[in-house]
């Protein structure tokens, strides 16, 4: 997309190995798999917060990368950026297919047994199942956002052309969603052992 | 909550996804499995496609063979008959011709008698026998 930072090594990496899938390299789809697979298995799994979902997302966007390698346009949109736009919209699709509350409870587990284990390590556990499940309620793009933002660390205008979006409405959102996100948690201060001083 | 608390919170929440961002590994092996198998059954097609996207023109550029003319000759017969349909009925009518000829029904009458070619001695004009088998053989 127009605009993003120049990372040329890394872009031209991603499109030199689709060429070569195109070609007929089945090692391009082993390189391609490792370096995009697990970002995109990632932002999948924290948008969803269920872990087969998030697999049958990242194979079928992968699916659609394999399709379009022989018609793609070198010098325009990244690869990565591309491949990010696909999770997010099949993210977004299923949820929409799927009825009930926002909530998955699913993804959601429950807390830890404090009998179990050392005290430092559940504690830790609990902790990212908490932020998990603080990220499951937020409003959608909200939750987008901050996964594009403060998990997968991409600069806001590489989010914008992911969201379709402008910059600004990225800036609003991720705002937005980390103030929302720090209420939630902080309802659960003691539980999560931060009332420590 | 005071304004101290939500910059803790903040800072609290920051550390989660340093921690979240640490934890980030490789994507399972089924999963890896499932999308390379993916990827090859793509790359088979589109070198397939590729390769029948190549094919017409370089059959089109092949002079005809002899076999090749008579397939041609053949279609447009059967384009000028009308079809398969119509190559059926004339093949039913000719068989029903022969069949006709070689064992006619009894309604139907011997074709030797409509020439009226007579070879018993009373049509004969002549009395002579020879005679009229000589005049008889000159008729047929």
């Amino acid at each position: 997309m127009d605009g993003l930072p120049d990372t040329s090594g890394a872009v031209s990496d991603d499109e030199r190995l689709l060429a070569c899938f195109s070609a007929g390299d089945d090692r391009a789809a082993a390189l391609l798999t490792d370096r995009l697979g697990p970002r995109a298995f990632g932002v999948a799994l924290r948008f969803l917060g269920n872990r087969a979902e998030a697999e049958d997302v990242t194979q079928e966007a992968m699916l659609r990368l394999w399709r379009i390698a022989p018609d793609w346009q070198s010098g325009g949109a990244r690869v990565s950026t591309w491949l990010y736009r696909v999770v997010m919209n099949l993210c977004i699709d299923l949820k929409r297919r799927q009825r009930g509350a926002d909530l998955d409870l699913d993804a959601v587990p429950e807390p830890p047994d404090p009998a179990k284990g050392p005290p430092e390590q559940l504690q830790e556990m609990a902790r990212h199942d908490a932020l998990q499940g603080a990220l499951m309620q937020l409003p959608e793009r909200q939750r987008q956002a901050v996964v594009l933002r403060h998990l997968e660390e991409l600069a806001n205008p590489e989010i914008a052309a992911i969201m379709d979006i402008s910059v600004e409405a990225v800036e609003s959102l991720t705002a937005r969603g980390k103030r929302a996100l720090a209420g939630l948690l902080a309802r659960r201060r003691e539980e999560l052992g931060y009332d420590d001083g | 909550m005071t304004m101290a608390e939500t910059e803790d919170d903040m800072q609290r929440l920051n550390a989660l996804f340093d921690q979240a961002r640490s934890e980030q590994s490789e994507i399972p092996e089924g999963l890896r499995s499932r999308i390379l198998a993916d990827a090859s059954l793509c790359m088979q097609q589109q070198l397939m496609q590729k390769r029948e996207n190549l094919a017409p023109a370089s059959v089109r550029a092949a002079p005809a063979g002899v076999f090749d003319r008579f397939l041609n000759a053949a279609r447009q017969f059967l384009r000028a008959v009308g079809g398969w349909p119509a190559m059926g009925g004339m093949v039913a009518a000719t068989v029903a011709g022969v069949w006709i000829g070689l064992a006619p029904p009894e309604f139907v009458p011997d074709p030797v008698d409509l020439v009226q070619v007579a070879t018993t001695a009373a049509a004969m004009p002549f009395e002579n026998y020879d005679l009229a088998l000589l005049l008889d053989e000159e008729m047929e």
